[in-house]
């Protein structure tokens, strides 16, 4: 069986640990609460060439007190970047991460994940920046871990950028 | 390095480090594979462990770890489906690897209770600063808002941040004015998120100037140390690395910044369509002063905040009295040179 490592990067509170589960588990919580350190999920997906097992890495959220540590990076195959669109800050800092992350991994697939769709109307995050961020050749997707929309899009379309780029 | 302690000290040092971690280990071949195994191996699930089994089988985080270089590598709290948080340590060896697991679930909790609060806290004051910014705090919104002072006025010891979008004007007469004031807000709103995400209430925004206020939201730091700690990443390299960071790529906007500190009047416009916040005080004059009299990307500081610099002191120097007049001592921040 194929195995791939997959993480989950991004500032605290955007969404990382509800886009897991949504697609691993089908469930959401309104509930916050942080992660420490990495948690280890699991999900199989089946794929023309067969089946993969996707090893999903929810890291810890970056924040002013703990900056991620690339050795978690280790042998990932693939990136998603979560941004909060309600949280302008939050894209400053998914850039600064995909830079590190780069100096690490090199050049894997990478997505850039708007998370919070259902809350369109507070959004910070314009449709202009987000054409910005798209020009300057940026995969971006826009999701909603609390209603479904776009999660198991992203990851089919991570894994296949992974499938390509093996 | 040995340390020379009697083996009493040293049994019961290691029990005390050992005792409720429960500890592990696989010894793997440099293809990963296991070859044997021990120690606390059911608190972690894994047992009957299968000798000869590629060890991302049996943890699946161990998947595209290996092979190593010469360095151990230490991955703190990893928490699987089930079973302990696990501090793993990969020790390379000539042959292969030593893989340590170690239990670290209530060190994972202890920390879990503090990073929460602190996340909550963060979050709470991104959302006081926004409902706060500008024309945003308006009467409405002050009755969902614990608001940080008393609304009919109250004096405030601010930190007041001036920012000036230098070669705006310049950029004005060449670009398309649709695509400039485009790419103007498009600054400003990032400028504003950063700072707002920092402690700090953004002020106003009108054409290319910004001002934002430290020390209206309680925080941890006192108020000049967020305004400096805040600046820094702007500073140093434009604002990181990657190119679509760069402050206005595309325009060329640099920021002249101007950062003053002293007691201000604070309170709330409740007139309808006024803008809510509204200040008024010595340091809001004396941060536009330094910012208008600052280069592009220069940052220009008074004595006050130069005072509670602390270890960010030599990083700037004096300029000549009365360099900028109506501010006292002025100070100018050095970047850091390429060695
Ligand atoms: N409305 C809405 N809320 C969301 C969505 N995704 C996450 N949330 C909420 O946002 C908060 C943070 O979600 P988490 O998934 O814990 O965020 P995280 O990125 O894992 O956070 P850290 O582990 O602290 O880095 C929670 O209260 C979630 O309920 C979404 O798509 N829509
Ligand atoms: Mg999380």
């Amino acid at each position: 069986m194929i195995k791939k490592k997959i993480c989950m990067l991004g500032a605290f509170a955007v969404g990382k640990t509800s886009l897991v589960q949504q697609y691993v588990h089908s469930i959401f919580s309104e509930k916050y609460q942080t992660t420490v350190g990495v948690k280890i999920d699991k999900k199989t997906l089946s794929v023309e060439s067969g089946a993969i097992d996707l090893i999903l890495w929810d890291i810890h959220g970056e924040d002013a007190f703990q900056s991620v540590r690339t050795s978690y990076l280790r042998g990932a195959a693939g990136l998603l970047i979560v941004v909060d669109g309600t949280r302008r800050a939050t894209l400053d800092t998914a850039f600064d991460l995909k830079t590190r992350a780069t100096e690490t991994v090199g050049a894997v697939p990478t997505i850039l994940v708007f998370n919070k769709s259902d809350l369109a109307a507070d959004w910070e995050i314009t449709p202009a920046e987000l054409a910005q961020v798209r020009q300057k050749g940026a995969v971006t997707v826009e999701t909603s871990a609390k209603t479904g929309s776009g999660v198991e899009e992203t990851f089919e379309m991570l894994v296949r950028a992974m499938l390509e780029h093996a | 390095m040995k340390i020379d302690l009697p083996p009493l000290i040293c049994d019961y040092l290691c029990h005390r480090a050992l005792v409720d971690r429960h500890p592990a280990y696989l010894h793997l071949d440099r293809q990963g594979t296991v070859l044997a195994a021990g120690g606390d191996l059911a608190n972690y699930r894994v047992e009957p462990l299968q000798t000869g089994a590629p060890v991302s089988t049996v943890f699946d985080f161990m998947e595209g770890l290996l092979p190593l270089e010469d360095d151990a590598c230490h991955l703190e709290c990893l928490q699987p489906q089930a079973g302990a948080c696990i501090d793993a340590h990969i020790i390379p060896e000539s042959g292969g690897y030593w893989l340590l697991l170690l239990d670290t679930s209530e060190e994972e909790q202890r920390r879990q209770a503090m990073q929460q609060k602190a996340n909550e806290l963060a979050l709470l004051r991104e959302a006081q600063a926004r409902q706060l910014s500008g024309g945003n705090a308006s009467t409405a919104n002050v009755e969902r808002l614990a608001l940080p002072f008393e609304a009919a006025g109250e004096r405030k010891d601010l930190a007041v941040l001036a920012v000036g979008l230098r070669g705006a004007a310049a950029a004005a007469s060449t670009a398309a004015p649709a695509v400039y004031l485009e790419q103007l807000f498009l600054l400003r709103r990032r400028l504003a998120a950063h700072f707002q995400a920092r402690a700090g209430v953004l002020y106003r925004q009108t054409g290319d100037l910004l001002m934002v206020f430290f020390g209206l939201l309680t925080a941890a730091t006192a108020k000049e140390e967020q305004a400096l700690k805040a600046l820094m990443p702007i500073l140093q390299d434009e604002w990181g690395a990657a190119p679509e960071k760069q402050l206005g790529a595309g325009t060329r906007l640099r920021p002249a910044l101007g950062l003053a500190s002293g007691p201000a009047i604070v309170g709330l416009d409740q007139t309808p369509g006024a803008a809510g916040l509204q200040a008024v005080g010595a340091p809001l004059q004396a941060a536009d002063l330094l910012q208008q009299r600052a280069q592009p990307g220069e940052l220009l500081i008074d004595q006050t905040i130069f005072e509670k610099a602390g270890a960010l002191q030599d990083r700037f120097d004096a300029l000549p009295a009365d360099s900028v007049p109506g501010t006292g001592r002025v100070y100018t921040y050095r970047k850091k040179t390429l060695t």
